[in-house]
């Protein structure tokens, strides 16, 4: 029993932390929460449902252009909703970015109504059994394209030149900007992976429970960012191990303490954190300047 | 350890450090401010200046070390106890309520000495109005003081750089401290501000009694003005001395002209 | 006499001026973002209407109950939270009122998700217009005085402040219990007045709703809260509008206000005089005389 909710808190886990990348490294880079993140990963989860029933798109090309139509759809709200505010007070920017969020939902459900939408799993369903555990296909194929994409990731921010640049501006956005980096091409690069991230999530999430709706980005949305807080916000590897805690946090959670409480966990473990290690578990903490 | 004559001193620090990372921004340094003189704090460009002031006012806490306040310890301390205790300060990169008056910006630096809350907000007693007009009285004899009392109804924000400064030191003496803190002073004045400064920093010593640190890169100001000056380098106190004996230095000439010979 | 219609808006109006003005404090004055105002709301109109339902108090007993329940949990979110910066205070209030509701839908004394009904209809016309005046006076007076000012001072420049001898923790949490009060007469007010109050009633959309009344009218300008809230209340229910189209517009206020008139559509005033619209419009005509050589 034990080792079964591990798992599913394991499955769970590897969606949060592909959205927990895509808070921290928008953070990591413009220091502001982009709360439009968790509607991002509805409308890769939309897309993809929507090629793979309406169009008879086969599973990985429309996994592809998911991913691909939500990194622009990322680059289009950073240029409307935060790239005017880059001077303004934080504030200004915060409730801009909760107002994009909010926009955004609700365009969803104006379009598609709120009637949940169901997305056949293109995977046979077969079931692996081990004497701890069972563990179905689509369970493993999330875990694999999950580690493959955190893979992927962590070579493009450590071995390319992209990558170097996305490091030297969050550092020190002047200095980068000095040796000839183009600072606004590195924030729309960050959007757009940290977009396309999230919509591989909202895709896989939507094949897992098989069905999408308008309002399927709200909590995973946020439970994405406090699994990014978890972890240290602005650390890429602190996303991927929040994200795998707060699942396994989240399933332990509900089956063994209340499942009406389950949505409640998240953001309990938020406030801990925030109190006790507000930097993260491997986060940096940041002196304020006087 | 503190000296058996520090009955003298307002502010002494013993051995005191500030370690960022790996760096050492403020290394073992002694120091200790006289009542009533004017002392300034020189040095180059991340010698550890603002660090040090910044361990004095509390916004960072000391590594090692201790720092006394007339004879209280207030390592540990918040800024906003240490201003309660007597010791204000103004900013390098000025800092102003830039979006309130001139006047409320000085009333808020008398936060410590009055007391009326949410109740007495509401039901305006007498001695909340009583306390209300005596705030009002003292801020606007400081701004007076700092020549600013025609402007006392405009934005912060709209005051000419000089002007900021002076409200900024207004502001610090409405907390009546006993030690006021000035983070280059005349850091982007013109001369003529900067004679203007250096009389308002006489004047708010010989009138008002107060004993003043400053952090100056200007020479005129600090050679001009202070009793005493203390140089920091890479972190260490490299000397301390009356003007004269800081300008005839060998440590202090090398380190401010690199070692020419 | 106004029609049973026109009487519900007017009091909807004032209830959400209440709100708006008490989440302004908050967030206007204090700079504090706050994405859970609804949440003391909700803590108002279910204390209250216990109080009233269960333990038989009559209607100021209960409404000022409601309040200081409300100010209590105001309090208790404010110690820890505020240690945290802009971003984190707001995500750390989202959760709140996330549990909030999340606790009121599985407790069995608030009625889980079926709600509390038959709470008797105390809230009339005139007891929501002393409410409205009392909030806007209180908090007038709040923001012209010491503490307004060490609010603003926290709002404009937080380290200054600080060395200004401004304790801003304890500030910050004032400004939050004071706000939830006001938000637990709100929510008072509200639930003897519609009668039944569930969980749905106080969700996350009634939060921005809140914030986009105190947008619209101007962050830091308490005039504006009662416009914004007036304005927010009254148009979507003359346009008839759907709550999708609602909701959509709200968002939209938020992005293109943020962008293109940050300061609120009343305009630039100076912080401190929090209701200087008189001052403020006498201010931009003396400039532009200066200017306009």
């Amino acid at each position: 029993m034990f080792f079964q909710q591990l798992i599913n808190g394991i499955v769970l886990g590897s969606t949060y932390a592909l959205i927990a990348l895509g808070y921290t490294m928008v953070y990591g880079i413009i220091e502001l929460i982009n709360f439009a993140h968790g509607e991002i990963y509805m409308f890769g989860a939309f897309v993809g449902m929507t090629l793979v029933t309406v169009y008879q798109m086969p599973f990985v090309p429309a996994f592809l252009l998911a991913m691909a139509l939500a990194a622009l759809l990322g680059i289009t709200v950073e240029f409307f909703a935060y790239r005017p505010l880059r001077r303004s007070s934080r504030l200004a920017a915060l409730i801009s970015a909760i107002g994009a969020s909010i926009f955004l939902q609700n365009l969803a459900l104006l379009v598609k109504g709120a009637r949940p939408y169901s997305f056949p799993s293109p995977f046979a369903s077969e079931v692996y059994k081990t004497s701890l555990f069972t563990i179905s296909r689509v369970e493993l194929i999330i875990l694999a394209i999950s580690f493959l994409l955190m893979l992927g990731l962590t070579f493009l921010i450590q071995k390319t030149k992209i990558g170097i640049a996305m490091r030297a501006t969050a550092q020190d956005k002047d200095t980068a900007s000095l040796m000839g980096i183009d600072i606004n091409s590195v924030i729309t690069i960050t959007f757009a992976v940290g977009s396309a991230l999230g919509a591989a999530a909202g895709v896989m999430v939507g094949v897992y429970f098989r069905t999408v709706t308008p309002m399927m980005g709200l909590m995973p949305g946020l439970k994405g960012f406090v699994a990014a807080v978890l972890g240290g916000i602005g650390s890429i590897p602190g996303a991927m191990l929040g994200g795998l805690l707060l699942g396994i946090a989240e399933v332990m959670g509900a089956a063994y303490i209340s499942s009406q409480y389950r949505d409640a966990i998240a953001f309990a473990i938020l406030i801990v954190v925030l109190l006790f290690k507000p930097a993260g578990l491997i986060g940096r903490s940041l002196q304020v300047k006087v | 350890m503190t000296s058996s004559n520090s009955n003298n001193y307002v502010l002494d620090a013993a051995r005191v450090s500030r370690v960022f990372g790996g760096l050492k921004a403020v290394d073992q340094v002694d120091f200790f401010v006289k009542k009533r003189e004017i002392m300034s704090l020189i040095g180059p460009n991340g010698a550890g200046k603002t660090t040090l002031f910044n361990l004095f006012t509390g916004h960072y806490q000391p590594s090692r070390g201790e720092i006394f306040f007339k004879e209280e310890k207030i390592n540990g301390l918040k800024p906003y106890q240490i201003t309660a205790k007597g010791l204000a300060r103004t900013f390098q990169n000025i800092r102003l309520f830039s979006k309130m008056s001139v006047l409320d910006n000085v009333l808020i630096g008398r936060h410590t000495k009055t007391s009326s809350g949410v109740i007495g907000a509401v039901l305006r007693r007498a001695k909340d109005k009583q306390e209300e007009a005596n705030a009002r009285e003292m801020a606007m004899s400081l701004l007076k003081f700092v020549g600013l009392e025609d402007k006392k109804d405009e934005q912060a924000s709209s005051l000419s750089y000089g002007e900021q400064r002076r409200l900024e030191v207004a502001r610090a003496l409405a907390a009546d401290p006993e030690l006021l803190l000035l983070d280059e002073p005349a850091a982007g004045m013109n001369p003529q501000e900067t004679n203007d400064l250096m009389e308002l920093i006489s004047k708010i010593r010989d009138e008002m009694n107060k004993t003043i640190l400053l952090i100056e890169h200007d020479m005129k100001v600090v050679m001009g003005i202070s009793e005493r000056i203390a140089v920091l380098n890479y972190g260490k106190k490299i000397a301390e001395g009356t003007p004269s004996e800081i300008l005839k230095n060998e440590d202090v000439i090398h380190a401010y002209l690199g070692v020419a010979n | 006499m106004i029609s049973a219609y026109y009487l519900q808006i007017i009091i909807l109006a004032g209830i959400n001026i209440i709100m708006a003005a008490s989440l302004n404090l908050i967030t206007g004055f204090t700079g504090q973002l706050s994405i859970g105002h609804a949440a003391f709301m909700s803590i108002g109109a279910y204390s209250s209407a216990l109080a009233t339902l269960a333990l038989g108090f009559p209607f100021l007993p209960s409404l000022l109950f409601g309040a200081f329940v409300a100010a209590f949990f105001g309090v208790l979110v404010g110690v820890p939270t505020l240690k945290l910066k802009g971003d984190y205070l707001a995500i750390a209030t989202l959760g709140f009122g996330e549990i909030v509701r999340i606790v009121f839908l599985n407790l069995e004394i608030t009625g889980g998700a079926v709600g509390l009904r038959g709470i008797p209809k105390n809230t009339t016309l005139l007891w929501v217009i002393v409410a409205v005046l009392l909030t806007l006076f209180v908090l007038n007076r709040i923001l012209n005085s010491r503490v307004g000012r060490a609010l603003i001072a926290i709002r404009e420049d937080e380290t200054a402040a600080e060395s200004m001898g401004i304790n801003t923790t304890y500030f910050k949490t004032l400004a939050f219990g004071v706000g939830a009060f006001f938000a637990g007469i709100g929510g008072g007010l509200f639930s003897h007045y519609f009668r039944y109050i569930h969980p749905g009633s106080f969700g996350f959309m009634r939060s921005i709703e809140h914030l986009c009344m105190v947008v619209l009218g101007g962050l830091g300008n308490m005039w504006g809260s009662v416009l914004g809230a007036v304005a927010l209340t009254t148009i979507p229910e003359f346009l008839r509008a759907s709550a999708d189209y609602r909701q959509l517009f709200y968002g939209a206020i938020l992005v293109i206000m943020m962008r293109v008139r940050p300061q609120g559509l009343i305009g630039e005033r100076m912080a401190g005089k929090s209701f200087s619209l008189g001052d403020s419009i006498l201010k931009k005509l003396s400039i532009t005389k200066k200017t306009g050589f």
